[in-house]
């Protein structure tokens, strides 16, 4: 089984400090959904070279481009933009943040960097729905770093969307850790369509020379979402199986 | 109960033109050795992309080669793709037919519509198709062995008049099968009167359901074809070995690597959303008991936990090894298909030497196997 080869210092560079003892749940409410998925067109690497050695690629490894609009909750409302990488712990699927956007309240910003390793840029996330499109601009310091939409979204049935939990790179007590971080949802409408991605800065969101290549679907839909304590923690240079760590 | 073994064809990282071409004869002798010793059938699935699992894309090549050094083993052709960008129905009966003819009416034919976006995002395939592909594959092609004149006009396919020719050796035709991963697959199964092939792993009770359920169904089944092919197999691991000790050693770490490198691909429902993929396929990844609705449900998930061994396994002593293929088969199953290896967890000569103590030691306790290998065997059994 592939391990990934990329270095630590890399994968935690700007990786926020995190509490995760004193966690409280946070409880976003109800707020939509959007990701485009892509296959990762890797340039003249190959997909290990995007993970820490903890974790092991998927084949082929998909890009997950994703949106939240929150309407309001304890935080305030704001729009998360972050884009993933799916791979494996141990045998279980997960998607590495390799960087996220907030537009919203400091607070949002904090409690989500603090509480699960979020480490979002302030930038502003455009968020539309109309019947044919759901569409997400984002840009920082006037900087466009994504541009996509689903296109002609058709209605699927709730149980048809699974969510994969994020591998969020955090420093506990100044220890570099993966947090597993699972938002607790209940899926209440989801929407399908054809992704079509605008524009897209593979630098802004730390894949280097690789970017999205092959599409393969958008999916829209709307949720409640609460984050709960994190559970588990993993050390990045070894395996989910060895490397593995409970939350008190 | 009948015997048979099933293959992969893994091949170990880093890949040389070498280990791949290591992979397939070492499978051919061990297959080869399987006929001699009076198993009953070799498996060899179809898999695309799927880098150290399974380098098996062209297995009615390798049922070929098997045919042409082989007597009596069954061929069995699956499972075959039964999705449009991989395999056109009119290939499928026309290679099936062609290896039947070859291996003198030893041809068995498994279908399946693929799990993984690896394979079907590899054919620009999407997700949603399968099932009614497969349904439409299934119903076609005994039509194509048996009819002169064959047309369709379906939704995977369409095809004006034409005579499917060569037709298989057996009358009416080949027995069909499907490749089981998901609950309830074993019910689509009976209903069309096709074979239950089991491929992952489940517990006894679980297993002793499934074999009750088809029963009932299939006994007033709609058959596809003009045959019904009425049994259940499952899929287990061998390694039999007089020392039961090693044997768990090297068995322990023959699952343990059959479990990672089946996860190195991608599950379509992980990143495509579709009805026609709610139920994972087999040795799902982070697939929680009782998680009833994945939309709503924060399961354990626990990624240092490691699968517990299943139930029966096949791996053990000679007495071991008894002992569960009896409870097997207290569960109604027919068949069991042994997967041998994995990657190179068991080197070559021991597989071959796990197959021959196998076939001395256990195959008569069931009644099988060579005569001239039973003689002096001991058949009773705690």
């Amino acid at each position: 089984m592939l391990r990934g080869n990329r270095s630590i210092d890399e994968v935690f560079n700007g990786a926020p400090d995190v509490d995760v003892e004193n966690l409280e749940p946070l409880e976003l409410g109800r707020l939509s959904w959007l990701q485009l998925n892509y296959e990762l067109l890797v340039g003249d690497g190959y997909r290990t070279d995007f993970f820490p050695p903890g974790l092991h690629p998927t084949d082929p490894v998909v890009v997950n481009l994703q949106v939240w609009d929150v309407d309001d909750g304890p935080a305030g409302p704001f729009r998360l933009a972050q884009v993933r990488l799916t791979c494996r712990a141990g045998v279980r699927i997960r998607a590495l943040q390799t960087n996220s956007v907030i537009d919203g309240t400091d607070e949002a910003r904090r409690r989500l960097s603090s509480g699960w390793a979020y480490r979002p840029v302030a930038g502003s996330i455009d968020f539309k729905r109309f019947n044919n499109r759901w569409s997400a601009e984002v840009a920082v310091d006037g900087r466009p770093v994504l541009k996509g939409h689903m296109s002609l979204p058709q209605p699927l049935n709730a149980a048809d969307l699974q969510h994969i939990a994020n591998m969020n790179a955090g420093m506990v007590d100044g220890e570099a850790l993966l947090l597993q971080v699972e938002p607790a949802i209940t899926t209440l409408g989801v929407l399908r369509g054809a992704p079509v991605l605008e524009n897209f800065d593979p630098e802004f969101w730390n894949l280097g020379d690789a970017k999205p290549g092959f599409p393969v679907i958008g999916a829209g839909a709307d949720l409640t979402m609460t984050l709960p304590p994190v559970r588990f923690m993993q050390d990045p240079v070894k395996s989910a199986i060895h490397g593995t760590r409970k939350v008190a | 109960m009948e015997f048979g073994v099933f293959f992969e064809l893994s091949v170990p990282r880093p890949f040389t033109r070498e280990s791949e071409s290591a992979a397939y004869f070492d499978a051919l002798a061990q297959a080869t050795l399987a006929d001699e010793l009076g198993f009953d059938n070799a498996w060899v699935v179809e898999h695309h992309f799927l880098e150290e699992y399974s380098h098996s894309s062209a297995p009615e090549l390798f049922l070929t080669a098997l045919a042409m050094q082989t007597e009596r083993i069954g061929l069995c052709h699956g499972a075959v793709v039964c999705v449009p960008g991989v395999n056109h129905p009119v290939r499928i009966a026309e290679r099936a037919a062609a290896l039947d003819i070859l291996s003198r009416g030893r041809l068995q034919l498994g279908t399946a519509r693929s799990s993984t976006w690896t394979e079907l995002g590899g054919f620009c395939n999407e997700p949603d198709i399968t099932k009614v592909s497969w349904d439409e594959y299934v119903q076609a092609i005994p039509r194509m062995w048996t009819q002169d004149s064959f047309s369709f006009d379906g939704v995977s396919f369409r095809m004006p008049a034409r005579n499917v020719i060569p037709k298989p050796v057996q009358k009416p035709h080949p027995p069909m099968w499907v490749a089981v991963t998901s609950p309830g697959t074993e019910l689509e199964a009976a209903k069309r009167g096709l074979g239950c092939l089991g491929v992952s792993a489940q517990s006894f009770a679980a297993q002793e359901r499934t074999v009750e359920k088809y029963r009932e169904v299939i006994a007033n089944c709609d058959p596809v074809g003009e045959v019904v092919t009425d049994k259940v197999h499952s899929m287990n691991y061998l390694f039999c070995h007089e020392d039961i000790g090693y044997a768990s050693k090297v068995g322990r770490n023959f699952i343990n690597r059959f479990s990672f490198l089946n996860t190195n691909q991608l599950w379509s429902r992980e990143v495509f959303p579709s009805s026609a993929y709610r139920s994972l396929g087999n040795l799902a990844p982070g697939k929680s008991p009782g998680r009833s609705d994945p939309a709503r449900s924060r399961p354990e998930d626990d990624p240092a936990k490691v699968k517990p061994l299943p139930e029966g396994v096949t791996i053990g002593d000679p007495e071991h090894i008894i002992a569960a293929i009896r409870k097997w088969e207290s569960a109604g199953v027919d068949g069991i298909n042994f997967l041998l290896s994995c990657v190179d967890a068991i080197p070559h000569e021991e597989v071959l030497e796990s197959l021959r103590l196998f076939a001395k030691e256990v195959m008569p306790a069931f009644g099988k196997g060579r005569d001239d290998l039973k003689v002096g065997v001991k058949l009773e059994v705690a």
